[in-house]
């Protein structure tokens, strides 16, 4: 039985997130663990209030725990609604990002609300905080939407990256009931004539889905591939995640950050 | 099915690591794709100080013993029931092994697969090197092999230790129902 983690900040609460677990739960039984995060980075306060404008920065108050209760409150009555195994975490000793990172150590898949995950924290989407947190996180990540269609395919980006590959090989391993699964394959670079190591590429694909099929596109990815995605419709995006700076690769930054805010579709993100 | 990459010596293989992969391939339902490394150039120049006579070919001389271990490997594969793939790399070996170790879901090595023909101690340098640099899990070929029938995890509270035991869950479910043991390094 997988443990799933599902994080949420002290003054908000996912639906989009809850129904992506309550899918997966009903695919295969998970245990759920309602992870209520504490609050923000002390350290960081001041830079988030510079660089974002003065922003509200939430900090555990009277009124935020109270918020928090009431989280916790519907998250145990969902669970028990929909029949699943659950437990809440929300004692801690460290401050949220920290926290995210000894929780999901052991745990197999952290789910996050894409939308509201400390959304105070930043005026632009998804917000610098979502970023480190990704980063935090010591087990894969799927980012889901507040409003989206459960995935009936997958589509993988690949630009030859180790976490590329690596992200790719985690989805594998969580999910293998997805092997029949509609799944594409895209690798897209500008005057680029092959797919790199494409025979190794496709050896370890072809055991791993049934129904792969890969393509290229001579285009400019960060043109071409917005407007190709929004025809790749109940799709879930698994993608290696970007660095924190200097990433020259095909999927980079902004792409992916575009994916977050604009498409709307859940996105499975690993790196080691 | 995941993907076993077997790394063997082309010189010399060793049918102890091949008996394992085996038992693993059949497992999980997984064929082999055998990886041999030949390190044409550094035993080039060993072999050119060793003899003067340099007319014998050793480029050519390597290509027969790789077939002839290629052929040795595909025999004990039909024997052992197990389909296989063959990689010859010819460059440089321990890049092109990680290169191929991304595109793998489990590396199986010999502890004393070497280069360098003395003795380096039950983990040679480049079986120490693979581990460090592998970009999927590593397992180290055992001598002798039977069968396995405990588990034991090792933990120390890092998060490498944690990583390995759930690679080791999501690649060899089958084996969920042996005996467990977790021993921490005071024990």
């Amino acid at each position: 039985m997988k443990k799933v983690i599902l994080a949420f900040d002290a003054s908000h609460f996912s639906d989009g997130a809850f129904e992506f677990a309550r899918k997966l739960n009903e695919i295969e039984k998970i245990c759920l663990v309602g992870v209520f995060l504490p609050q923000v980075e002390l350290a960081n306060l001041w830079s988030h209030a510079k660089a974002a404008g003065n922003v509200f920065i939430p900090m555990i108050g009277c009124q935020n725990v109270e918020q928090m209760e009431e989280n916790i409150n519907r998250f145990e009555k969902q669970c028990c609604d929909f029949g699943i195994k659950y437990k809440v975490n929300k004692k801690f000793t460290n401050l949220a990002l920290k926290e995210l990172e000894d929780q999901s150590r052991f745990a197999d898949l952290v789910i996050l609300g894409s939308e509201y995950f400390f959304e105070q924290m930043g005026m632009h989407h998804p917000n610098d905080y979502l970023e480190d947190a990704l980063h935090a996180v010591s087990c894969p990540v799927i980012l889901v939407p507040e409003k989206f269609d459960f995935p009936e395919s997958i589509v993988l980006a690949y630009d030859g990256s180790y976490n590329s590959v690596f992200s790719m090989k985690l989805f594998c391993y969580l999910f293998p009931e997805c092997r029949n699964t509609k799944t594409l394959l895209v690798y897209a670079r500008e005057n680029d004539n092959d797919i790199p190591k494409n025979d190794q590429l496709e050896e370890l694909l072809n055991g791993h889905f049934n129904d792969l099929s890969l393509i290229k596109i001579d285009a400019d990815p960060s043109k071409y591939l917005r407007t190709w995605l929004e025809d790749q419709k109940s799709a879930l995006f698994v993608c290696g995640l970007y660095g924190r700076s200097g990433f020259s690769q095909l999927f980079k930054k902004s792409f992916v950050r575009d994916i977050i805010a604009e498409h709307k579709v859940p996105i499975f993100i690993a790196h080691k | 099915m995941p993907k076993i990459l077997l790394a063997i010596d082309h010189i010399d293989p060793d049918k102890d690591a091949l008996d394992f992969v085996s038992f693993l391939a059949r497992l999980i339902g997984s064929g082999i794709t055998a990886v041999f490394l030949e390190n044409i150039s550094a035993e080039e120049r060993q072999y050119s100080v060793a003899s003067s006579n340099k007319d014998h070919g050793f480029t050519d001389q390597c290509g027969v013993s790789t077939e002839i271990s290629i052929n040795w490997l595909k025999e004990g594969c039909v024997q052992r029931d197990v389909n296989y793939k063959v990689h010859r790399n010819l460059g440089v070996p321990l890049s092109e092994l990680i290169t191929e170790s991304r595109f793998a879901d489990i590396l199986v090595v010999n502890g004393d697969i070497s280069f360098n023909k003395e003795v380096e101690g039950a983990l040679s340098g480049l079986a120490k090197d693979i581990l460090k640099k592998s970009e999927c899990p590593v397992i180290i070929s055992p001598q002798l092999f039977e069968a396995i029938d405990e588990l034991i995890f090792t933990y120390d509270g890092s998060a490498s230790s944690v990583f390995a035991m759930k690679q080791f869950t999501y690649l060899f479910p089958k084996l969920y129902d042996k005996k467990k043991g977790n021993h921490s390094p005071g024990e």
